[in-house]
């Protein structure tokens, strides 16, 4: 599982580190992996202080005295007009590998004055656009601090071991819940889900329902008990908004476009797998779920051609199968930047037979990972009102109706938890009120049983 | 006797003696050489000597000729079998000095074998006793007592080799996927308190490579009485930890999920990996309270009993020992590789 220390922090609010936050979740909720971060390129880089300062005659250039920390000053000739005495500037060493790799900083003569190093700008460090000047550091921190350290630019990504039993640490909220409890700073929204569209009612039906032309059908209520669907109209595909792009490369995922990418956060963030098919190409305007007849041929987003058979769980159009349900779609329906209707798909289908699919089609994906080990099965319709927030945000349009089909499966049944018990298998007491501290703070409401002598957990 | 059949013997035993002499090999030493020829001459010559009185006495002079010659004869062949044998040493012994000795080889304890070894001698100490289960077993040993459900992502660690019925079946036949059927056996068959330790080799549907094997050893551990905590599985699995890496090495326990415990946990024990690196966290064993389906599906009272168990993986425990880089190595059976550990 794949996490992004800025994600996290967009949930929670927490002022730790990469690696204080690394040893919090290993120690109390799953194993850390591996850490990285992802602007390591920056590491060299120090604070450098300019000591003196003088213009070069006939030139835009300054010769220069940098502090770098090495008890030597050096001298530097640089081309920006804002060099100011005093004042502290990300610093690059002679053997420097610049960002991009292109460039290694050496020692050399530049108009007769020597340079051994390098005062960097915005742009020369992969930070931003800005190369009017060098960018300036306001920070006290002495010279040749490394410069991650007073000016932290790049997500740090880390990956944990979520094992099966922990379905709910597979997004970035599920993980900032556990977090919110070990810091003890509370959860917040995101900017980017605070946004909600005008969403129209939407129309239920037990097996089947339908807006305009477009319509949703369930012939497999075993596989998927609940199918919620949004038409968002008028979408302009194209890259991704800066937001968005960034929180992808924070958990490693690949941007595609900004309709898939918002699909792509709601898969990462919130640990709902939804798709988003070309409405143009569904044939009939129509969604139907059921089972693959014998033979049926797809071919998946990853280019293959697969040909499926009666356990496998599929999203058809009127015609033909669009997508193996829960594993993934299919390219004849894939959102392209010729589209500018979307279908978005939020689904709860049976964890059972997502991994029957994914065996018998020999591939799993991101997707396929999280409904086997379950989805929050009481949430599908609120999350397609995040997912139409996540779309529009990224890519526009607006959203037409909503079908919501099936019903959301039986909740989860109570956990007794038997505080004697718990005493007596940890072999040390924990107080009635930790317990309920630590439960309600990820989410369970608890209610005591009718003898008194227990208290009983339930799930959210 | 007759004169002519008395010359006719001393000049058959001297031509034996000669041929005897001419036949050794010049390295046969001088001792081994008089002792062969005195074996043969020694009887025909006090023969000789004795039959002298039964010849004519016209005769005796010839015969006694005859038998100082036969005398002279005898000590002229073994001075030249000795002049033969000081020119062959002179020459040099007729044996390659240069060629290699051939090794003696010995034998040692596989490293594997020691590291189970070592953790048995250590739980044998704290009270546990040795028990073995099938490496052929029922699915529901395998997977059905244990608390896995059916057609659940926790199998996929566990694809194993089905030998009879179909994948999954509860009644199907398996190479086991892990030691923890054992835990289920012994419950079987002996009341609490069971303080048991069940070593074996656990199979798997993995590729070979740097870091699985499709077959390798596990240590299991089980501990069930009444009034057991998860205070007593830290307690021992830390003693157990200290012995084996050194008194003042550090543990921690950390979360995970086995289907057959609640609450699991993971322990890493600190340990330097002489890669320079210093020390690190390395986790060597997995373990947890055992899940009252597991006690209840071995008929016991989960009510009055508690236990813990653990599971570790002897080869890890192995290369991060000796320093090996491919579990590979501790299965090939290279003797090249093994002899080291004989040394």
């Amino acid at each position: 599982m794949l996490a992004s220390h800025e994600w996290l922090k967009a949930f929670v609010p927490h002022a730790l580190g990469p690696t204080e936050v690394g040893r919090l979740v290993s120690a109390h909720v799953a194993t850390l992996d591996s850490q990285e971060a992802l602007r390591a390129d920056l590491a060299p880089f120090v604070v450098g202080r300019v000591v003196e300062s003088q213009k070069i005659p006939d030139t835009k250039l300054s010769a220069n005295k940098v502090d770098d920390g090495s008890g030597e000053l050096l001298d530097v000739v640089c081309g920006a007009p804002n060099v100011t005495v005093g004042a502290r500037y990300p610093f690059a060493r002679t053997g420097t590998t610049m960002p991009g790799g292109q460039l290694t900083i050496e020692r050399r003569k530049i108009r007769g004055f020597t340079s051994d190093g390098m005062l960097c700008s915005s742009r020369e460090l992969g930070l931003g656009a800005e190369h009017d000047g060098i960018l300036e550091l306001y920070t006290d921190a002495a010279p040749g601090t490394p410069l991650l350290d007073v000016l932290p630019a790049g997500d740090v990504r880390f990956e944990f071991d979520v094992l099966a039993n922990r379905p709910d640490l597979l997004s970035q909220r599920g993980l900032a819940r556990e977090l919110a409890l070990l810091t003890g700073v509370p959860m917040q929204t995101p900017p980017e889900l605070q946004r909600v569209p005008t969403m129209p009612p939407a129309v239920h039906g037990a097996r089947q329902a339908g807006a305009g032309d477009v319509s949703v059908r369930i012939e497999d209520p075993d596989g998927c008990p609940r199918y919620c669907a949004a038409v968002i109209r008028g979408v302009r595909v194209g890259p991704s908004p800066a937001w968005l792009a960034d929180r992808l490369a924070g958990v490693g995922a690949r941007s595609i476009n900004n309709v898939v990418d918002a699909t792509n956060y709601a898969l990462h963030g919130l640990g709902q797998p939804m798709h988003a098919f070309d409405l143009a190409a569904l044939a009939g305007a129509t969604i139907v779920v059921r089972r693959a007849k014998p033979g049926e041929p797809i071919t998946t987003l990853d280019g293959h051609a697969r040909t499926l058979d009666h356990d496998t769980l599929v999203i058809a159009d009127g015609e033909r199968p669009q997508a193996i349900a829960g594993v993934m779609g299919g390219r004849d329906s894939e959102v392209t930047e010729a589209t500018t209707d979307v279908l978005l798909e939020v689904a709860y289908f049976d964890p059972r037979r997502v991994r029957a699919g994914r065996k018998r089609a020999g591939v799993s994906s991101d997707a396929s990972y999280r409904f086997e080990r379950g989805v929050d099965r009481a949430a599908t319709l609120d999350l397609l009102a995040l997912g139409c927030g996540l779309v529009t945000a990224a890519a526009g349009g607006t959203v037409e109706s909503v079908l919501d089909v099936g019903s959301a499966p039986g909740a989860l049944p109570p956990v007794r938890l038997r505080t004697a018990r718990l005493e007596r298998v940890l072999g040390a007491r924990v107080p009635d009120a930790e317990v309920e501290r630590l439960l309600s703070a990820v989410g369970f409401t608890l209610a005591p049983e009718p003898n008194g002598d227990a208290g009983e957990g339930r799930v959210r | 006797m007759l004169l002519s059949d008395y010359l006719a013997t001393s000049e058959r035993v001297l031509a034996d003696a000669r041929a005897l002499l001419d036949a050794l090999d010049p390295a046969t030493r001088l001792d081994d050489a008089k002792g062969r020829l005195n074996a043969l001459k020694d009887a025909p010559l006090a023969e000789l000597q004795g039959a002298m009185r039964a010849i004519a006495p016209e005769d005796r002079r010839a015969a006694g000729q005859a038998f100082n010659a036969l005398k002279t004869g005898l000590t002229d062949a073994l001075a030249a079998f000795e002049a033969r044998q000081q020119a062959a040493a002179a020459r040099g012994p007729a044996l390659d000095l240069t060629m290699p000795a051939r090794e003696r080889w010995r034998g040692a304890v596989h490293p594997v074998t020691a590291v189970i070894e070592e953790i048995c001698a250590i739980f044998r100490e704290l009270g546990f006793t040795v028990a073995a289960g099938p490496e052929a077993e029922h699915a529901w040993y395998n997977f059905g007592a244990l608390n896995f459900p059916e057609n659940h992502p926790a199998m996929d660690m566990h694809d194993t080799l089905y030998l009879a019925g179909a994948d999954g079946a509860s009644d199907a036949a398996l190479l086991r996927t892990h030691t923890s059927p054992v835990q289920v056996r012994t419950l079987q068959t002996h009341r609490p308190p069971v303080r048991v330790l069940a070593p074996g080799n656990v199979y798997r549907r993995d590729f070979f490579d740097a870091t699985h094997a499709p077959a390798f050893a596990q240590v299991e551990g089980l501990a069930v009485d009444e009034g057991v905590s998860f205070v007593d599985l830290k307690a021992t699995l830390a003693t157990f930890a200290r012995r084996f890496y050194g008194g003042s090495r550090r543990v921690r326990f950390g979360p995970s999920y086995f289907p057959f415990t609640e609450p699991s946990a993971q322990m890493d024990v600190e340990v330097d990996l002489r890669d320079g690196r210093g020390l690190r966290w390395v986790e060597i064993l997995g373990c947890g309270m055992v899940h009252p389906r597991v006690l209840e599906a071995a008929g016991v009272d989960s009510e009055r009993y508690t236990g813990w168990a653990f599971g570790m993986g002897p080869a890890r425990i192995a290369m991060s020992r000796h320093d090996i880089p491919d579990i590979r190595a501790l299965y090939d059976s290279d003797v090249r590789f093994l002899d080291q550990f004989a040394r």
